[in-house]
């Protein structure tokens, strides 16, 4: 036993240096130890096991304690039954609000912050009593920053406790965020999810407000407002009261903070109302301490906004601002989204009314071939029923024509065709003209087919009515034709008659009284001699009248050509045949150039003829004539004149002018069978053109013609 | 040439009248010759073919020549001309057509069917004495008559 206590002496005095300067409670400590083992030599049981510690294992065992209190940021305090402080170890002095070595000595329930200190004496009370750990929350301030604080308070002997302070700042804050996070999220993913299952942006407004006030720390109203016009309406909201609602449901420009959101189109953050000048009687009687106005955009230009409301100031951080941010965007897309799902629907609409109104038949037919849609017009087309037509399947259609190329359009191709189709309700067959197209999914495979069915049966009808038309109207111009031949025929062979016949007696008229004169002249006196020249004058007139009819007649008969004809050369070659006629007569011809024209040469070099000797033969008594020939255009017709300065007419009987044997002035006067100007407007007439006169008597005349 | 002495002329013309106008225009040409005048043209074959009336005439004697009116009764000029062509006997006799007509028609089908030359009666009775008076000159001077059979 002895050995046992000096071994444990020398051991205790090898660790321990020097005893005398150990701290008072280690060396009491083994005083104590001394002393007990000293004066409870006997328990030797106790004492082996003791010494069965080795004093390497105690030694370990002593740094390991001391590892564990520097290296640990908790602050460890012994305390009594008292509630004094023996010791403490580790801790930052900074997490405390004194510093660590001022505490020993001092009571727990007398620091400095009574609430705490008194936490503290009921938990130490407690600890003692049940001997069981307890644990205490609490919190302190510094510098505007809070930390938080566990302490756990272990028992460790019938009359010491050991209690360790952790301060839990940063895991709360972690903890806090996560939450936030989480409801961060929540919001985000609801309002996201609410915008892409929904056109329906009120439901995506609505979701989205609730989201907010359910998941956003401090948030106690949301409302969110469209812009119409010159009001902001409130059009979702969660957390607002039916008294505001009814007040600052409709906002009117420019008022209240909505207003200034939507002007400035910036976000608007208010911490506190009672620095606010922007905030209305509504917001205030609602209780708003602190909002944000977060404007939301369509294609650039402010169209609503997301007001958060908060009963307490300073409710809002830089993340919620973002978070409100992202959900403003997502209203943005829910925006752009309805707005495009309207344009759909107008598209559709229209379309609908399309396929709907559509004199065609129009249908569309799956991969296999089955009618899926089809509009009014198939269905009468076809005389059937929407019914019957909807999920017939087009080996069932009677129409056995339409198969093959709607397996052409399966095929990619574009076909059509016509057919007749006999329905079964009428007798009468439709012909039918069927158009394919193959239908596309958006990887470009063919996914289906749309028909195209037109009646064409009346367009048929009226095809073959014209077909019909036309042949009896070929029919009825060849019957015409011969009939026109046989007048022609008979026409002609009056003329022979004409010449013939008319001539003949004027041959005997005009043949006897040349006889008379010739055997009978010394029994005639000069009277008698005259008659018979007279007789015979008259009869050689008589047949140049029957020529002349004769060759008008002609002319209307004669087939005509149309070629290309210089009008100014058949002028100048007339006017030199007039010229060299008579070499006497002074006349001036003003003849246009290379003036052309489509016609017959022959009829018009008989116009040309007839025109120019007409203008020379009235102005036979100037002493210095003047001719032209050219064209002036006079809106889209060209008209070509003859013009002279001659003996001219009285435009009284300027309609007499073209008529066969009119004459404007006596036989004496001007020779003339009067058919020239007859035979001309016949020409210009088969020409298809007109002809007129200008003129007064005196002054000369102008005969204008077109072709 | 005894055939030849009598220079006969035939006339086909229907016309009285201008059966004596021309009578009258060729005696104002001193063409002396014996004229035959036949009234249609039926007449005017059976003469020259010795037909009918015409029987006992001696065909060997030909007239030197026609003066043929085209249209006449029964049968016209423009047949008689084709006949007188096709006949080994006439096809060789100068055939003068005297006519009124100025149609165009009538002057093809008369060169086309054999007409010697052509010749338009005016109404204007010295140019027709004229016209008489050169045609004369040319058939029956100026030009040797075919040889007869």
């Amino acid at each position: 036993m002895e050995n046992y206590h000096s071994l444990l002496k020398k051991q205790t005095r090898r660790h321990f240096n020097d005893i005398e300067t150990l701290s008072e409670d280690v060396k009491d400590f083994i005083k104590s130890v001394d002393y007990s083992y000293n004066e409870f030599d006997s328990d030797r049981t106790m004492l082996e096991r003791s010494l069965d510690l080795s004093s390497q294992e105690l030694l370990q065992a002593n740094a390991d304690m001391r590892a564990v209190f520097n290296t640990s940021p908790d602050l460890f305090i012994w305390i009594d039954k008292e509630g004094v402080i023996i010791d403490s170890k580790g801790g930052k002095e900074s997490d405390l609000y004194l510093p660590v070595d001022k505490l020993i000595g001092k009571k727990i329930q007398n620091i400095p912050i009574k609430s705490l200190g008194i936490k503290f004496q009921k938990a130490v009370k407690r600890v003692f009593k049940t001997k069981s750990i307890t644990s205490i929350n609490y919190s302190l301030k510094k510098n505007n920053n809070e930390n938080f604080y566990e302490a756990r308070l272990l028992p460790l002997t019938d009359n010491q406790i050991i209690t360790i302070i952790r301060n839990t700042t940063e895991a709360k804050k972690a903890e806090h965020d996560l939450i936030r996070k989480n409801r961060f999220e929540t919001i985000i993913s609801s309002v996201t999810k609410s915008v892409h299952s929904s056109i329906d942006l009120s439901e995506v407004l609505q979701s989205s407000a609730k989201s907010i006030l359910k998941n956003m720390d401090g948030v106690d109203a949301v409302g969110i407002y469209m812009v119409e016009e010159k009001l902001a309406i409130l059009k979702a909201h969660a957390g607002l009261t039916e008294n505001f609602i009814s007040r600052a449901g409709e906002i009117r420009y420019p008022n209240g903070f909505t207003w200034k959101t939507l002007i400035d189109n910036k976000v608007l953050y208010c911490a506190d109302v009672e620095k606010d000048k922007y905030i209305g009687p509504a917001g205030i009687r609602l209780g708003t301490k602190s909002y944000v106005s977060m404007p939301i955009n369509y294609e650039g230009k402010p169209v609503g906004t997301i007001n958060t409301h908060s009963f307490n100031k300073n409710s809002f951080d830089q993340e919620q601002l973002n978070l409100l941010k992202i959900v403003t965007q997502q209203i943005e897309v829910a925006i752009r989204n309805a707005n495009k799902a309207d344009e759909l629907r107008q598209s559709e609409e229209r379309y609908r009314t399309l396929f709907d109104q559509s004199p065609i038949g129009i249908c569309i037919f799956d991969k296999d071939m089955t009618i899926t849609q089809c509009n009014n017009a198939m269905v009468n087309i076809y005389q059937s029923s929407y019914e019957k037509i909807i999920g017939l399947n087009m080996h069932k259609l009677n129409d056995k024509t339409f198969l093959p190329i709607v397996e052409d359009a399966l095929k990619g191709k574009t076909a059509r065709h016509e057919s007749l189709y006999e329905t079964s309700t009428s007798s009468a067959k439709l012909h039918l003209l069927t158009s394919v197209v193959p239908l596309k999914d958006p990887n470009g495979k063919v996914d289906g087919v749309m028909g195209v069915v037109e009646d064409i049966t009346k367009r048929k009808q009226d095809e073959q009515e014209i077909l019909r038309l036309n042949t009896d109207l070929e029919k009825r111009v060849a019957e015409r034709t011969i009939q026109l031949r046989a007048a022609n025929n008979e026409l002609e062979a009056f003329s022979y008659s004409v010449s013939h016949d008319l001539r003949s007696p004027l041959r005997a008229m005009d043949g006897f009284s040349q006889a008379i004169l010739e055997d009978y002249q010394e029994i005639l006196d000069e009277k008698g001699k005259d008659y018979l020249v007279r007789i015979r004058t008259a009869s050689q007139r008589m047949s140049e009248l029957i020529d002349d009819l004769l060759n008008l007649s002609r002319l209307t008969r004669s087939e005509m050509k149309f070629i290309e004809v210089n009008l100014s050369k058949l002028v100048k070659f007339h006017a030199g045949e007039l010229l060299t006629s008579d070499s006497k007569r002074r006349v001036s011809f003003n003849i246009e150039n290379d003036v052309i024209v489509k016609g017959d040469p022959k009829l018009l070099d008989i116009v040309v003829e007839n025109l120019l000797g007409n203008a020379w033969k009235f102005t036979s008594r100037k002493s210095s004539a003047i001719i032209e020939f050219g064209v002036k255009q006079e809106f889209d017709n060209l008209i070509y004149f003859v013009k002279d300065n001659g003996a001219g007419f009285n435009m009284k009987y300027s309609d007499k002018l073209f008529g066969p044997f009119q004459r404007l002035h006596s036989e004496p006067e001007f020779r003339g069978s009067g058919i020239g100007l007859a035979t001309v407007q016949r020409i210009i007439t088969r020409h298809g053109g007109k002809i007129w006169a200008k003129g007064a008597a005196g002054k000369g005349a102008t005969f204008f013609f077109t072709l | 040439m005894s055939a030849t002495i009598d220079k006969i002329i035939l006339l086909v013309e229907d016309n009285p009248d201008d059966e004596e106008l021309t009578m009258r225009a060729l005696k104002k040409n001193n063409i002396s010759n014996e004229i035959v005048v036949a009234r249609d043209g039926a007449e005017a074959l059976d003469y020259l073919f010795a037909r009918g009336k015409y029987s006992k005439r001696d065909t060997s004697i030909m007239p030197q020549l026609i003066l043929l009116d085209l249209k006449l009764p029964k049968i016209d000029g423009i047949e008689v001309l084709k006949q007188i062509r096709s006949d080994d006997r006439t096809k060789l006799l100068p055939v003068v057509i005297l006519t009124l007509s100025k149609e165009q028609q009538d002057l093809v089908d008369g060169y086309s069917s054999g007409a010697n030359s052509y010749i338009r009666k005016p109404v204007d009775f010295k140019e027709f004495v004229k016209a008489v008076g050169q045609l004369g000159l040319y058939w029956l001077v100026l030009n040797e008559s075919p040889p007869a059979k």
